[in-house]
């Protein structure tokens, strides 16, 4: 029995999981409690004795598994399980709105043991079984939210995804004889290798939630429980970032070399597709009313970001996207557990029915409006360290093209961020909601502990990037020039903490102006002057409605390809189906007897003309 | 002309497989296999386990097969299992036709056919002669071309005259399926009796005497009798419930 | 004890049983459980019925890969008769002659005696099906399955015509020493190929199945689709292996018909709204990979792949047959969230089809992986491809029906299973999981089976 031991942790976790539904049997609150006690002994195990290189990967009772731990294994890992610790405050003030409650969180703490078997493994199969179990164990996360719609759909691309990895896998052992992941993809070489790279980036595609697998990420998003949602947007989809870290990273596909930008060609189709991942996610969140599908798109976005920055390789690019990854994950948890809190008073997370939650909810509205700050990559917040690499990565590589694309999500996403912001919390008071109060303590204590983190990776962004740089040496590019205080890009050196102190500076003065000269009149939500005629519609007059309207129209008729492509591979499938349904599944026994005659006929004649 | 193309259909697959066989150098022509190094050889000669030498009709005896038919000898000693095989398929054919067909109670079928009288008559008395030439094929299987399944067919054929020729007639359905039961019991039975004496299943267990007479052949003659009374009476049945509908 | 015991004392039953109906449910039971007790007491080794040795007399091959066969098959069809015991009574004669032929195509090293069990068993999987009062139904699979075993008869006649023996061990020696080329054999082995296949559900030869299946109740589903569609497959597997010598023509012919049977398979299952019937077309898929299996010559890891169907396949159409019994339907949009007032059987079904379409902790996925590794070793990325292309479609529409009978907005219908089969189902769940995360004894079971046929272990 050794408690550092990664086998130990995995099967504590495991057992725990188990407890939990039995405990869940009795009362439902503390079997959710469990996955508090659970996620937060996994987080502290794998921080405390990872950081400290006390990790043992030895095993004793499982079988063919092995475990490694690599530092970007102890990354993702640490912010995954940080991720689900955090959210997992949350699971006992929403666990009586699900069906299975004992279920529920069983598998929220199954999906944490998958999660962690991926990122400490030194095996593609025991990766592979993990990543699947993770697939499944979350899969019956999601229909006990509004809709069960979407879980088809997420399985769908999820096995779509790890069946590409499974089967890049298996090219890679046929060429390096074993399943070791480090072997694997030193050895994979030819065409074996372009291939193996194509199929890692839609792995990682289909579970970053990229185009043209993004599909299910609003719409999971949309449908599971709030908690969930935070879950996977800040945990789960940093699987789809680890496998392309691994695919994009270190494997060099073999087909030709674009000359004039010295990159491979299907690395360049990779970033691209990126690249088009952050528009089209960044025109879709902007369109949308339900908060949680807004922020799912422009989780979609920063899995974009994350590609392209990977697809380009160098030191600072990598350091990027793996900050951006740690960025994404605290601040797009954050913002929607703060929705998630507004929604399990209010039970709906449209924008145009919500409105000046701040009179309520104002810690709430701290926490968003750092979260937002950060995913829009402003400073003082972590998401402009990361994004600030990712540009100085994509001008230095000279891609105008996929620069367009990152630059566009950028702003891009100044629009979409704080239309929640002002749609839920600014605004005027609504009349149903004006007795709510703040979310209890337990729930405000994770989101504060976010926000924290989110400041202080925009602030004092070197410890951790001393660490990425690590990883960077790991996966052979240069590391990052970075000193106690600044970080060193192509073209210049930044200074966060300075940035920070000039942002904090600002915004005193602003709030300085603001007490001074306040001046404005309170009025209700739906106090509007019209002319002396009965409004029937009145919600239609809230503010948020089509709030970009003529920025959507420009491309509301293409919206629904994507959507419309998947459902008419579906019916082509579907129609395959009819097709031999009809022609072979007769109830006349005839019919087969003919198949058989015809099936022997045809061979024979062949037989003899060959 | 659905029929047409059917029939085009299957002469052309016919050809086909005809052709095929034509090209095929592995199949033999007709007449030009080579008996000797194949397994029926070893049948003809009787020399599976040892070598009796020449066979000579009447004279050898202790065979390790003893029917003088050498038909009999494969189907109801060398594979005699496959012969149980078939006794069970007829009796679950049998079994099915009494499952959808068979009621509780049931009354002759209603045919717009009355035999008179001469041809009831004529019937009985070709009935004994039938059934008795069904008995005798069936116990001189070892001996002559018949046996079992033929035997108990005519066995059943004598039942089929009196069902035809009397249309009040009903046999005594109880009586065929103890018959049926106890012959199919007993020919595993021997089956395990043998594989308690002898050490295989269904193996002979008997003397084989001196082939070509009534008594020889060990178990032979006497599965092979059970076989007809199976078949006969199982037969009888399938007659019987195709020749009778639900009523009182 | 000799083996010939498992054929020979449900054969007498059968006899004896005709006699007094009352008696004869109990002796079935009896008979059964006899069966399943005393595989455990039987040596290895060639059993020659008749005292003549083989090639010359009949011979039932007691081996590695029979007797695991024997095991799994005899329980399953002891769990059947326990699920569905008063769907038995009518036919419990026909099925003591099932036990028989089934026994009796997983021993026999006969080819010959392999049709006559073909028969024996075929004829009592008709009636069987007469207890769906699908008449129609039944004389469909009646039709083609005489045909199929026609096809399978001539198959041999032409064989025997050529080689001169029945055993397949002996047969597959004289194929080797006379120098008879794979290409010569093609008509025959494709003839006996069609009528096994029949059987066995592959396109296009099945159109039965939907019939059959479709219509199932408790006994008749399980019964075909479990116990019935892994003796097939074990057989087919045996001769495979055993005695075919598949050209490359016509083994690329094969493989490709075999193909389009999973591709057809898997999207039927997907264009089907009704339970079972999704259930029968995944089948169709199952069966037609396994055959592939043994074509490739992944012969341990085909085995297994066969028990996991037997053990998912047994639950999912008891508990769907037994589901449409009750509630006379079996559209899923009309069996939304019976589940969440099942949750025994829900989660056994849930297992169960998890384990089919190859989620880990259960037993399909190890047996998917492994059967994937050895596909990767013989550089065969088509069919890999094709393998995951299509349990894609498999897993989405197993989770879409998953879904549907768990959640429900309005009231679901209750159904009150009685325990025997709630016993059943989740002691073989609790099976799947068993075997799907302690893979040693799987590992070690496709050892033996390799061993039998000399096929070097998979390491």
């Amino acid at each position: 029995m050794n408690f550092a031991s990664i086998e130990m942790i995995l099967m504590i976790t495991l057992a725990s999981g188990v407890l939990a539904y039995l405990i869940g049997k009795l009362n439902a609150k503390l079997g959710s409690i469990v996955t508090i006690l659970v996620s937060m002994y996994v987080t502290i195990a794998v921080i405390y004795f990872g950081y400290n290189g006390e990790l043992v990967i030895t095993t004793e009772y499982l079988p063919l598994v092995t475990f490694k731990v690599t530092n970007i294994g102890l990354f993702f890992a640490s912010t995954v399980t940080f991720v689900f610790a955090m959210v997992s405050f949350f699971n006992p003030f929403f666990i009586d709105k699900y069906k299975f409650k004992a279920l529920y969180s069983m598998l929220y703490i199954f999906s944490l043991v998958g999660i962690l078997g991926v990122f400490f493994t030194d095996n593609f199969m025991t990766l592979f079984v993990f990543f699947e179990f993770t697939v499944w164990s979350s899969m019956f996360l999601i229909p006990m939210g509004k809709s069960t719609k979407s879980t088809t759909l997420y399985f769908a691309m999820s096995t779509i995804g790890s069946f590409a990895l499974l089967y890049a896998i298996f090219l890679m052992r046929s060429q390096s004889g074993s399943f070791d992941i480090d072997q694997g993809l030193a050895m994979v070489s030819g065409a074996k290798a372009t291939w193996t790279y194509i199929l890692l980036s839609v792995a990682a595609f289909a579970k970053l939630g990229a185009f043209p697998l993004h599909l299910w990420l609003p719409k999971v998003l949309g449908d599971a429980p709030d908690p969930v949602t935070a879950v996977f947007s800040g945990g789960l989809e940093k699987l789809g970032a680890f496998v392309a870290v691994m695919g994009l990273v270190r494997l060099a596909p073999v087909s030709f070399n674009i000359g004039a930008i010295d990159m491979d060609f299907a690395r360049y189709v990779i970033a691209f597709i990126g690249s088009i991942t952050i528009i089209i996610g960044t025109l879709m969140a902007i369109r949308q009313d339900d908060a949680k599908k807004l922020l799912a798109y422009s989780s979609m976005s920063n899995g974009g970001y994350i590609i392209v920055a990977l697809t380009i390789g160098n030191g600072i690019a990598i350091s990027g996207a793996l900050y951006h990854v740690l960025a994404h994950a605290i601040a797009s948890a954050a913002a929607f557990l703060a929705i998630a809190a507004v929604a399990r008073k209010t039970n709906t997370t449209k924008m145009s029915e919500l409105g000046g939650m701040i009179h309520n909810m104002p810690i709430t509205y701290m926490v968003y409006l750092i979260a937002i700050i950060s995913m829009a990559g402003i400073p003082p917040m972590g998401g402009f360290i990361s994004k600030w690499m990712i540009f100085q990565a994509v001008i230095n590589k000279g891609l105008p093209i996929i620069a367009i694309g990152v630059f566009f999500g950028s702003i891009g996403s100044f629009l979409y961020v704080f239309r929640p912001l002002a749609a839920l919390f600014l605004g005027q008071q609504l009349p149903e909601y004006k007795h709510l109060k703040e979310a209890p303590f337990f729930m405000v204590l994770p989101m504060i502990i976010l926000s924290g983190l989110i400041i202080y990776t925009g602030v004092l962004p070197n410890y951790i990037l001393g660490k990425i740089n690590e990883i960077v040496v790991d996966l052979g590019a240069t590391a990052v020039t970075i000193t106690e205080y600044t970080i060193t890009g192509f073209n210049g050196t930044i200074h966060p903490a300075l940035i920070s102190g000039m942002f904090g500076v600002g915004v005193f003065v602003a709030f300085l102006i603001f007490i001074t000269f306040k001046k404005s009149k309170k009025v209700t939500l739906m106090d509007t002057y019209t002319a002396g005629e009965f409004i029937y519609t009145e919600e239609l007059l809230h503010y948020s409605v089509d709030f970009y309207a003529p920025l959507e129209r420009l491309y509301e008729k293409y919206i629904h390809i994507m959507e419309k492509t998947y459902d008419s591979i579906r019916n082509k499938i579907a129609e395959v189906g009819h097709f031999f349904k009809y022609y072979f599944f007769t109830n006349k026994p005839e019919v087969s007897v003919f198949w058989i005659v015809i099936i022997v006929s045809l061979l024979l004649w062949g037989e003899s003309l060959w | 002309m659905k029929n047409f193309l059917a029939l085009i259909l299957t002469l052309f697959l016919g050809f086909l497989i005809m052709s095929s066989l034509n090209n095929n150098i592995a199949f033999p022509k007709f007449g030009e296999a080579n008996i000797g190094d194949r397994v029926s050889d070893a049948y003809i000669d009787r020399d599976v386990t040892e070598n009796p030498g020449d066979v000579i009709f009447g004279e050898t005896d202790g065979l390790e097969s003893g029917p003088a038919n050498i038909v009999t000898a494969i189907v109801a000693d060398y594979r005699s299992f496959d012969t149980l095989g078939e006794v069970t398929v007829l009796f679950v054919s049998a079994l099915g036709v009494a499952l959808l067909l068979g009621t509780k109670k049931q009354k002759r079928l209603e045919i717009d056919f009355h035999p008179n009288f001469m041809l009831r008559v004529g019937s009985k008395a070709l009935f004994g002669v039938i059934l008795m030439t069904g008995i005798y094929i069936s116990i001189h299987g070892h001996l002559t071309p018949g046996g079992g399944f033929p035997g108990g067919s005519m066995i059943a054929t004598s039942m089929l005259l009196l069902y035809l020729a009397d249309d009040n007639f009903r046999a005594k359905v109880k009586g065929f399926k103890i018959l049926e039961s106890i012959a199919g019991s007993l020919y595993v039975l021997i089956g395990i009796i043998g594989l308690i004496i002898g050490g295989s299943f269904l193996v002979n267990i008997l003397d084989t005497g001196v082939i070509g007479e009534l008594f020889s052949a060990g178990i032979i003659p006497i599965v092979y009798v059970l076989i007809g009374l199976k078949v006969g009476s199982e037969i009888s049945n399938v007659i019987d419930n195709f020749l009778t509908e639900e009523g009182a | 004890m000799s083996a010939v015991l498992l054929i020979a004392v449900p054969l007498l039953a059968a006899f004896i049983s005709i006699l007094n109906k009352k008696l004869a449910p109990v002796l079935l039971l009896l008979v059964s459980l006899f069966n399943i007790v005393s595989i455990f007491f039987y040596s290895l080794g060639t059993i020659t019925i008749g005292g003549f040795e083989a090639p010359y007399g009949i011979s039932l091959v007691l081996d590695n890969y029979s007797l695991i066969g024997l095991i799994v098959i005899n329980i399953a069809f002891f769990l059947v008769l326990l699920i569905s015991y008063e769907k038995v009574k009518k036919v419990a004669t026909v099925l003591l002659v099932a036990l028989a032929g089934l026994n009796g195509l997983l021993l026999t090293g006969d080819l010959f005696n392999l049709f006559v069990f073909i028969e024996v068993s075929g004829i009592a999987a008709y009636l069987i099906s007469t207890t769906n009062k699908k008449y129609v139904a039944t004389f469909n699979y009646l039709v083609i399955g005489t045909v199929g075993s026609s096809f399978y008869l001539l198959g041999l006649i032409i064989l025997y015509a050529m080689v001169g023996t029945l055993n397949m061990s002996d047969m597959a020696l004289r194929i080797s020493s006379e120098g008879i080329s794979a290409a010569n054999l093609s008509l025959p082995f494709l003839f006996m190929f069609i009528g096994l296949g029949v059987e066995a559900k592959l396109l296009p030869f099945n159109s039965w199945v939907k019939g059959i299946l479709g219509n199932s109740n408790k006994l008749v589903g399980p019964m075909i689709a479990s116990v019935y569609a892994g003796t097939i497959s074990l057989v087919f597997g045996r001769i495979l292996t055993s005695v075919f010598v598949v050209s490359d023509r016509l083994g690329l012919i094969l493989t490709v018909i075999l193909l389009v049977g999973i591709v057809a398979g898997e999207t039927m299952a997907f264009a089907s709204t009704k339970l079972r019937e999704i259930l029968l077309y995944s089948s169709i898929a199952q069966a037609s990979l396994v055959i592939i299996l043994f074509l490739e010559g992944i012969t341990g890891w085909a085995v297994m792949m066969v028990i996991a169907n037997v053990i998912s396949k047994l639950v999912l159409f008891a508990i769907a047959s037994y589901t449409s019994d009750e509630l006379k339907t079996d559209e899923v949009d009309n069996l939304k969230g019976i589940f969440s007032k099942n949750k025994i059987i829900g989660v056994a079904f849930t297992i169960a089809s998890l384990s089919v379409s190859g989620l880990p902790l259960f037993m399909g996925f190890v047996v998917k992986m492994n059967v994937l590794t050895s596909i990767f070793d013989g550089e065969d990325y088509l069919l890999a491809a094709v393998i995951l292309l299509t349990s894609i479609v498999e897993g989405v529409y197993f989770v879409r029906v998953l879904i549907k009978l768990w959640y429900n907005k309005e009231d679901a219908k209750t159904i009150n299973y009685n325990f025997v089969i709630k016993y059943i189902v989740s002691v073989l769940a609790v099976l799947l999981i068993v075997f799907g995360t302690y893979t040693t004894v799987l590992n070690d079971q496709v050892e033996t089976v390799n061993e039998v046929f000399e096929i070097g272990g998979n390491e």
